[in-house]
């Protein structure tokens, strides 16, 4: 009788100070990963030109965001003056600060809504290169065999696929709207984050410390989420970092060859519009500058940041 | 691993690769629209199209279709065009041959200056020449194409008027065949600007990739011994280390060819030039399949080329890739 008492009091003991010892691993375990994220955001942050990248999104942002408040008329509003006639090609004026098309609606207003469009390319593109990308990478690097063999062969058939032609295929047959437009982009650029994650998760597998999960008798699901997906994580954001500057780019350019929603305005078909609406023999320069700078801006912002999130990903860039 | 079997397996996946491409793009292109409407005039009546259905085959089961789609790949023989009313094969090549002429310098100007501009970023680290080149990088590849183009066409055809605004050759110098369009001035008048517009954006993307590679090869100990042995630093970094760090770019300059033509469609629009993606389009519109296809078709080979191109000259340049 007494013996066992003692014997349960041990074990208590022992399952009590084995749990406060769980409870204090798991805390250093927290308290490690939110300096180590410290640590990549410090990365980014001394890197002078991630800074800027940084501030440049944010500003867009904020346009896109609150794009009703800031544009001063609807993007397809026809502007009029008090006798009722259309102000056709305006020059800029207080007005009309970026002045009016040659079919009278205010270009500054369309330039701020078209921020929406370009933001919401680019993010879902991101999402969905990411998603499918890290996802096939890490299935196909982890499994082997014919598992890996089959995604290898579509990723293949992804790099041999013409990008933009296929795009505009697809935007035809699917109907002209921005989530084709996301989907025909998406289809192809998750080849690059698929191949790139792949090569890694093959290389991380042979690590010790995947072999010890194995051996303890982790489950697969459990190797990949806790073991293999955050190593591969600062890759798989690299990428889809990568992928939201590309989308951008292609968007633009399939609305500039009319592949896209009319009714949204975007900075691609501001610039079909512009060039077949005679803004070229008629110098209206302050239809042809403002959406381009602001595709090449927002473009820029991304590629900026991605370099400083490259420095991460890849130590020897980073300078000593 | 062994070479001959190396290449051959490349070519054989290479070419699956390609029918299976094939294979998708004959689906994608049934689901576009009626071809016979581009026949469709006012007065004719349903028999008539018919006839013109039935005389295309656009009447048989898809399978049959499919079937002679295939049949006509293999034998490369692409029918018809339903607009031009004549054979496919020399409209899609001669375009096709166009296309080469705008991408093939710009993409060779584009990697002589890119790599050239890397080394001097990664031998000049840490200097604002670094960050300037850095930002220039990022500069041009951030800038649409064909944005650039019509800034170019605004500036240096409309205002300062020095060259012509579309196409390929004036109106009044006649097309004969393109051995005489590479003596003809004209043509280089005409094409100064669409390349122009496609080397800025090409650009980026060796001078990071030739940065980014030199840099891995600088902190290598054959290079302390080059300069241990009074070499100059031009002569380290452009014989030595540039020639090691060149590999990376070399297999980017294949796939960059591969890629810049599908983009050709947009450079290709704004200075109305008869390429091979702008005839893609207006197919598509048309819904004249067989040009449509035979475009893409011959856009996915070259892409499928380059990367096979690619992989070879990696295979051969990297002692590492042959060893797996």
């Amino acid at each position: 009788m007494e013996s066992t008492m003692i014997g349960t009091k041990t074990i208590n003991g022992y399952i009590k100070r084995l749990r406060s010892l769980d409870r204090e691993s798991l805390q250093q375990d927290i308290e490690l990963r939110v300096e180590k994220a410290r640590d990549v955001f410090e990365i980014i942050v001394a890197n002078d030109l991630a800074k800027i990248g940084m501030v440049l999104l944010a500003i867009f942002l904020i346009v896109g965001l609150f794009a009703p408040v800031i544009a001063p008329h609807e993007p397809n509003e026809r502007q009029t003056n008090d006798q009722g006639d259309w102000l056709r090609g305006e020059d800029p004026s207080i007005t009309y600060p970026m002045g009016t098309t040659d079919n009278a609606h205010d270009i500054f207003s369309q330039v701020v809504f078209g921020t929406r469009v370009a933001l919401m390319a680019g993010m879902l593109t991101a999402l969905m290169v990411g998603g499918l990308g890290t996802f096939a990478g890490i299935i196909a690097g982890y499994s082997g065999g014919y598992t890996e063999t089959a995604i290898m062969r579509i990723v293949d058939l992804a790099y041999g696929v013409p990008f933009l032609p296929f795009a505009i295929v697809l935007v035809i047959v699917l109907g002209a709207n921005l989530w084709n437009i996301v989907l025909a982009i998406s289809l192809i650029l998750w080849r690059e984050t698929a191949r790139v994650v792949r090569s890694e998760v093959l290389s991380i597998r042979e690590l010790a410390d995947i072999e010890s999960a194995k051996a303890s008798g982790a489950s697969d699901t459990r190797i990949i989420l806790y073991h293999i997906f955050p190593k591969v994580l600062p890759t798989a954001v690299l990428y889809s970092v990568f992928a939201i500057g590309w989308a951008i780019l292609a968007e633009a350019g399939l609305s500039f060859l009319g592949f896209s929603d009319h009714e949204m305005v975007s900075w691609g078909s501001m610039l079909q519009a512009a060039y077949n609406g005679q803004a070229l023999d008629q110098s209206m320069w302050w239809w042809i500058f403002p959406p381009g700078i602001c595709i090449s801006l927002l473009v820029i912002s991304v590629y900026l940041i991605s370099q400083g999130i490259e420095e991460v990903v890849n130590p020897h860039l980073r300078e000593v | 691993m062994n070479t001959k079997k190396y290449i051959l397996k490349r070519i054989v996946s290479t070419v699956a690769t390609f029918f299976a491409i094939a294979t998708i793009i004959f689906f994608l292109f049934r689901m576009v629209g009626d071809p016979a409407s581009l026949f469709m005039s006012p007065g004719m009546g349903g028999e008539q199209l018919e006839r013109i259905r039935s005389s295309f085959g656009l009447n048989d089961p898809l399978y049959v279709q499919y079937y002679r789609y295939m049949v006509n790949i293999v034998t490369l023989d692409f029918g018809v065009s339903f607009y031009y009313q004549s054979s496919t094969g020399p409209i899609v090549i001669e375009r096709m041959i166009n296309s080469l002429f705008l991408t093939m310098p710009a993409i060779l100007l584009a990697y002589v200056f890119g790599s050239i501009g890397g080394v001097v970023m990664a031998w000049r680290r840490g200097e604002p020449l670094e960050r300037v080149g850095l930002l220039g990088a990022i500069i041009f590849r951030s800038t649409p194409r064909f944005w650039l183009g019509i800034i170019l066409l605004f500036v240096f055809a409309g205002i300062l008027g020095w060259f012509p605004s579309f196409g390929m050759l004036s109106q009044d110098i006649e097309f004969r065949g393109h051995l005489a369009l590479l003596l003809e001035p004209d043509f280089y008048h005409h094409i100064i600007l669409p390349i122009a517009s496609m080397t800025f954006y090409l650009m980026g993307l060796p001078l990071l990739l030739m940065r980014t590679s030199m840099l891995e090869v600088i902190n290598e100990d054959f290079v302390d011994v080059c300069i241990a042995k009074g070499l100059t630093q031009r002569e380290v970094m452009f014989k030595h280390v540039a020639r090691n760090a060149l590999l990376p770019v070399v297999t980017a300059f294949a796939v960059g060819i591969a890629f810049s033509f599908g983009g050709n469609v947009l450079v290709e629009t704004v200075f109305s030039y008869p390429g091979v993606g702008r005839l893609m389009v207006d197919s598509v519109f048309r819904s004249d399949y067989p040009v449509a296809q035979m475009s893409f078709l011959m856009m996915a080979a070259v892409v499928l080329t380059m990367n096979f191109l690619a992989d070879l000259t990696y295979f051969y340049l990297d002692p590492r890739v042959k060893a797996e």
